[in-house]
């Protein structure tokens, strides 16, 4: 669905992306986790097409084209309510208000919906912003640290709708720094470290080729290599 | 053109604090210059102080919020990261600023509107409001013209802070700094030099320039010294008019343009 081969994106501070090269296939769920400044952001922004890379190219296919994106940190205009919002998204895209009160309550929001959205917690408006990324029913979705701010429910219900998503034959690409969340749902994983590429594959390949108990051992053994 | 974008952000600009309290401040003021104008002159036909007064309140006052307003709404939404989101629906990125634009020029215009709807009310609907008519079309002018430029400062900037700054800059720029630049220049040089000078700047200055329009279209061009006869006689002319028309254009249209242009390079 998508191949980036060799591309790198450097900032002025020496952080970036060094000549990645990646495959994601349609229908799977691919995990980008690394540190801070690993570049995982970076990445994303490559791949929704706010940035353009120093070099190397990245192809999409047609469907790949079509995506929905959830930034990390995203700041809703505060003066509007979290319904308004969402409607508002809704009908630049066509969609239905049924659609819009369906997700609202998906997400939990469905009691706030009429609430200003700078009195939402950080969960509240992560909910949101993982309720406009289902908007569009888009082949590929984008989520930049989804779960970030989210309890231990809505964790469970993100992931929980992630699958269920996978099931319909989307192909999910999100990054996070909760391993376990990795282990649990996504097929394939990629440990980025300061731009590079350190790990990927499957789950279950890193696990055994990296003879790990865990993708957080993993990790954390490889770090401490690449600082030796 | 896109409608809802338009009617989301006039309703993000009705609910802003900001311009509750420029809506408030701009109509105390405007009714107190009408009411003061009304009781020493007993009308509020003609040039005046009062008048002159009202001019400057527009000037100073609603160029100021409407830079400060346009430029940090604009730099807001890409701090925030709603730019970039938006930016992934199937929207033009001309659409957005466009819809900011005419939310930010919807609400302006509100303002005024209030301002002077109030003071005419003051004053009685006299025979002749002809002057405040004037200044109404020529606030109108300013705001549609300050507003483009608040879009580019918006789009300049890296942040909220950074465009009130910049805002602020250019404002300064507009209203004092050219002016004391050129008080300073006519000390030394000579007249004629001077006189093409000030013609320059009040073309490049768009607060100079809604100045000048109101000098020249409320018949006291003469206020500008006979030097200028040539000039307010041109400016009182079709050919005039129409260059007026143009320069206005040339400022409400340029910036939007280059703001666009900016927003839409990728880094």
């Amino acid at each position: 669905m998508i191949t980036i081969d060799k591309v790198s994106k450097l900032y002025k501070g020496g952080n970036g992306l060094r000549e990645l090269s990646l495959n994601v296939r349609e229908g799977e769920i691919l995990a980008l986790c690394g540190g801070n400044g690993a570049g995982k952001s970076t990445l994303i922004q490559l791949l929704i097409g706010s940035m353009e890379a120093d070099s190397g190219t990245i192809q999409k296919s047609e469907l790949a084209k079509q995506c929905a994106f959830m930034p990390d940190d995203l700041e809703f205009p505060d003066q509007m309510t979290g319904l308004e919002v969402l409607r508002f998204l809704g009908k630049l895209q066509n969609v239905s208000n049924d659609k819009v009160l369906q997700l609202l309550d998906d997400v939990g929001l469905a009691n706030e919906g009429n609430k200003k959205v700078r009195n939402y917690s950080k969960g509240m408006k992560q909910r949101l912003s993982f309720a406009q990324s289902l908007l569009s029913d888009a082949p590929l979705y984008i989520l930049d640290e989804p779960t970030n701010g989210l309890d231990p429910y809505w964790v469970k219900m993100w992931k929980e709708r992630i699958i269920q998503e996978r099931a319909k034959g989307r192909t999910i690409i999100f990054s996070t720094h909760i391993l376990s969340i990795v282990e649990e749902i996504a097929d394939q994983v990629v440990f980025l470290h300061q731009g590079e590429k350190l790990v990927s594959g499957s789950v279950e390949d890193v696990i055994q080729k990296h003879q790990g108990n865990s993708l957080e051992e993993i990790f954390f053994n490889e770090i401490v290599k690449k600082q030796m | 053109m896109n409608k809802e974008m338009i009617l989301f952000e006039l309703k993000q600009g009705m609910r802003n604090r900001w311009m509750t309290m420029t809506t408030v401040l701009f109509a105390l003021l405007a009714l107190a210059l009408a009411a003061i104008q009304q009781y020493s002159i007993g009308s509020i036909e003609g040039y005046s102080r009062p008048m002159a007064s009202l001019l400057n309140l527009i000037l100073f006052v609603l160029s100021l919020f409407i830079l400060a307003l346009g430029s940090m709404s604009v730099a807001g939404e890409k701090e925030s990261g709603w730019l970039r989101l938006i930016q992934t629906y199937p929207v033009r990125l001309s659409s957005w600023l466009i819809a900011k634009y005419i939310a930010l020029v919807v609400s302006m215009f509100t303002v005024i509107s209030i301002g002077f709807g109030g003071s005419l009310i003051l004053t009685g609907l006299q025979k002749d409001n002809g002057i405040l008519l004037l200044l109404f079309t020529l606030s109108v002018g300013m705001v549609l013209i300050f507003s483009s430029v608040a879009m580019l400062i918006g789009a300049l900037a890296k942040n909220r802070l950074h465009a009130l700054s910049m805002g602020l800059s250019l404002w300064a720029i507009f209203l004092l700094l050219l002016d004391y630049f050129l008080m300073a220049i006519g000390t030394f040089l000579p007249g004629f030099v001077l006189k093409n000078v000030v013609l320059f700047l009040t073309f490049i200055n768009p607060a100079s320039f809604i100045r000048t329009s109101f000098l020249v279209f409320s018949g006291n061009g003469s206020v500008l010294g006979p030097s200028f006869y040539s000039f307010v006689t041109f400016s009182e002319s079709a050919l005039g008019m129409l260059t007026y028309g143009a320069i206005a254009v040339f400022w409400i249209a340029v910036p939007l343009l280059i703001a666009i242009w900016l927003l839409g390079r990728r880094k």
